[in-house]
């Protein structure tokens, strides 16, 4: 899978426009759908590739005339290589596909209305024969599956459930040769809602989001499920908006656990995390709010877009002072940080003179106006000797 | 994407009841359109303050009727200036800043009259270095894309350095310099040098959209130069008057001690405040010979942020004894 590398394209496939100025003009509509943002899995991130992009006409037939191709398909965190070979001499017909090493692999034609009822003249005809075949290949690899009861079990018991049972990607095709033990690997999309993640969170990263989605890809190493490899991948933003990698943290898979148990747990977690994001933004704004009513009139400055920080300049019997109030990510469950500045005060190294506070009296439990009353009560009780340490150890 | 109203506080606070958010009333946008102008934008309208909104005189609805605010109009005259009314605000986000210190080396600067904390006496120029320090790091702690520029003042205006985000940079300019007489204060000079070095954004919408970055002066400033001549170019008023341009300025002057020319330092004062065409401008008049606290004082006070601080008649910092009264207002 290809988060982490993104749009990255390899050396020797070909980005969109070199591939269509070279295909055959008549095949170009067919071949854009494709490549210009073809998704056709759960892995919406990764794209379509073409490689391998040649003629089968004769060198004396003028160019562009290519007319096949290898597509890569990203699939069950797999990537299948395709060939796909139209005949630019006849370009109404459909095309012939080599499915890579699966030669087993045998759509069933009625099952492909794309391929029934080609039509060379709808751009997006090439795309939605691609994505049933990829239905099909799904089929197929369940249907390998029959190799070990256990997986099979696995499987079944995903698929009645309608949470998880139409976002599934099998891919059963690993096999060790040498002990001939039979692996696969599950690709599920869990049902996460993140619609509600405050913007702020998503609009500042500088990749691509597409499409907000979690994927949990579940690596079974042996028929009875005895070594079994769980790994979560976010969308960029997604991993962005709750807090980094170790968003991606997840329990390990209990031994002798299964996957209609365990996928849920990660749905909850998942769930848990963004609710937490969500709540924390309300809350931070919440927070600020009451802040601002509380000593508004004293405000320098606050974060308006995500409620992250704010600064307050206050006066005690004509010292001033300033108090910075960083407010996490997980509050209120995680306090804020108050440092208190001298404004007349340099360190003997000549920073500013400041102090940090961790750890105050405070609750998660109270609510903004709570929170704002209280912390106007513990500046008073702390400012006293927070200006005496700032005369005594500061310079001036 | 569901937002909730800010919570509101109780009892002695009093705050303005928001409207209920609804589908009509997003976040009870409708309040809050004549502060920030934005509907349904929880990007950019931040939570509404209902104690501490500045009052604009604009036909502007309950926000200002905050029983805090008549309590403190009570105690002074809430002075809304007269032009208010025709200048749209930025909304209240804390957009990056460039500020542009402009400091007067006149000779006045480094008279020693001073008194310094310890009692000693000590200069303008002296205090006023160790401030700007103070300030651009203060500053670049709260946010680090804020800029800064030296310029220093002389008979005209030199840019030194900027602009930069460094603190360091700025402040590696600050403490070499000398001062010198000056015989006058060319502020046309003053505001050509700046209006060469920046590009004033210019928003589709000024109430809605925030801006990318505001600019702001900073005018230390403590010559005796008699009321200031000012003719603007077109340019230099369309600066003044642009809704992401602040001219503050902190005015030191001899207090009552000498009237040697016709005009006080009141008229200077006064004709530094007609500059702020706006209202939205701080200003700021320090004694020479006081203590060097009410230097510092303002130099913090100059801190907030343009578009999210208060009208400077409206801003309080004081931490009260008592739970329940209301702020007093400031001394400027």
């Amino acid at each position: 899978m290809s988060y982490k590398s993104g749009r990255v394209w390899k050396m020797n496939s070909l980005s969109p426009e070199v591939a269509l100025s070279r295909i055959s003009p008549e095949l170009r509509p067919l071949l854009c759908s494709v490549v210009r943002n073809g998704r056709v899995g759960l892995d919406s991130s990764s794209c379509l590739r073409i490689t391998d992009l040649k003629s089968g006409c004769t060198s004396l037939v003028p160019g562009p005339c290519c007319d096949r191709f290898k597509l890569h398909i990203p699939y069950a965190g797999e990537t299948l290589k395709w060939d796909i070979i139209f005949n630019a001499k006849d370009p109404e017909l459909p095309p012939d596909f080599i499915f890579g090493e699966d030669a087993d692999f045998q759509p069933e034609p009625s099952e492909l209305p794309h391929l029934a009822s080609w039509d060379a003249g709808k751009p997006e005809c090439l795309l939605q024969l691609v994505k049933e075949l990829l239905q099909q290949y799904h089929q197929y690899q369940c249907q390998r599956l029959r190799d070990s009861s256990r997986l099979l079990f696995e499987y079944d018991s995903l698929l009645e459930d309608p949470n998880y049972g139409r976002s599934m990607e099998i891919y059963a095709g690993l096999k060790n040769s040498w002990t001939g033990e039979f692996s696969a690997r599950f690709l599920l999309k869990l049902p996460v809602d993140f619609s509600n993640i405050p913007i702020y969170l998503l609009k500042d990263t500088a990749l691509d989001p597409g499409e907000d989605v979690a994927l949990l890809s579940v690596s079974f190493e042996d028929a009875e499920a005895t070594q079994v490899f769980p790994k979560l991948y976010l969308s960029p933003s997604i991993e962005h908006a709750l807090g980094g990698s170790s968003a991606l943290h997840i329990p390990a898979f209990p031994s002798g656990g299964c996957l209609i148990d365990y996928v849920p747990q990660v749905c909850q977690l998942l769930t848990n995390k963004v609710q937490y994001v969500i709540q924390g933004y309300h809350k931070r704004r919440e927070y600020i709010a009451a802040f601002l009513s509380h000593f508004g009139m004293g405000v320098v400055e606050y974060d308006a877009v995500g409620f992250t920080k704010l600064t307050l300049l206050l006066m005690w019997k004509d010292f001033c002072f300033l108090v910075h109030v960083d407010l996490p990510l997980y509050f209120p469950r995680d306090q804020p940080t108050l440092t208190f500045q001298s404004i007349y005060h340099f360190t003997s190294s000549g920073q500013l003179y400041s102090q940090v506070q961790k750890s105050y009296p405070y609750s998660p439990r109270w609510d903004g106006n709570e929170m704002a009353k209280r912390a106007k009560a513990y500046f008073k009780s702390f400012i006293p000797q927070f200006q005496e340490g700032a005369f005594a150890n500061g310079k001036l | 994407m569901e937002t909730p109203e800010p919570g509101q506080a109780d009892g002695e606070e009093q705050m303005v009841e928001l409207r209920p958010r609804t589908r009509s009333n997003p976040e009870g946008a409708e309040d809050r359109r004549s502060s920030t102008g934005s509907l349904n934008n929880s990007l950019a309208s931040p939570p509404q303050p209902a104690v501490g909104s500045r009052v604009e005189g604009e036909g502007e609805a309950a926000s200002s009727d905050s029983p805090l605010t008549s309590a403190s109009a009570a105690a002074a005259p809430v002075t809304i200036p007269p032009s208010a009314e025709l200048h749209l605000r930025a909304p209240r986000v804390n957009c990056p800043e460039k500020v542009i210190i402009c400091l007067d080396l006149s000779e006045e600067m480094s008279l020693q009259k001073l008194e310094s904390f310890n009692g000693s006496k000590t200069n303008a120029l002296n205090i006023s270095q160790k401030m700007i320090e103070m300030f651009v790091r203060t500053k670049h702690k709260i946010d680090k894309r804020h800029e800064f520029a030296l310029v220093v003042v002389n008979d005209d205006s030199m840019w030194l350095s900027g602009f930069t985000s460094d603190p360091r940079e700025l402040c590696s300019c600050l403490y070499d310099l000398e001062t010198n007489v000056c015989e006058s204060f060319n502020l046309e000079d003053l505001l050509n040098v700046i209006l060469q070095k920046i590009e004033l954004p210019q928003m589709e919408n000024i109430q809605t959209i925030p801006p990318p970055f505001v600019v702001r002066t900073l005018l230390i400033f403590s010559r005796h130069a008699g009321m200031l001549q000012f003719n603007p170019s077109d340019a230099a008023k369309k600066m003044l008057q642009s809704p992401y341009f602040f001219f503050d300025v902190v005015y030191l002057h001899n207090g009552t001690e000498e009237q040697t020319e016709d005009t006080s330092w009141k008229d200077v004062y006064a004709s530094f405040s007609e500059l702020d065409s706006k209202g939205m401008c701080y200003c700021f008049e320090v004694s020479l010979c006081g203590p060097a606290l009410e230097l510092h004082n303002c130099m913090a006070k100059l801190l907030c942020h343009p578009l999210q601080r208060p009208f400077q008649s409206h801003a309080s910092y004081s931490l009260l004894e008592e739970d329940d009264a209301p702020e007093n207002e400031a001394t400027v």
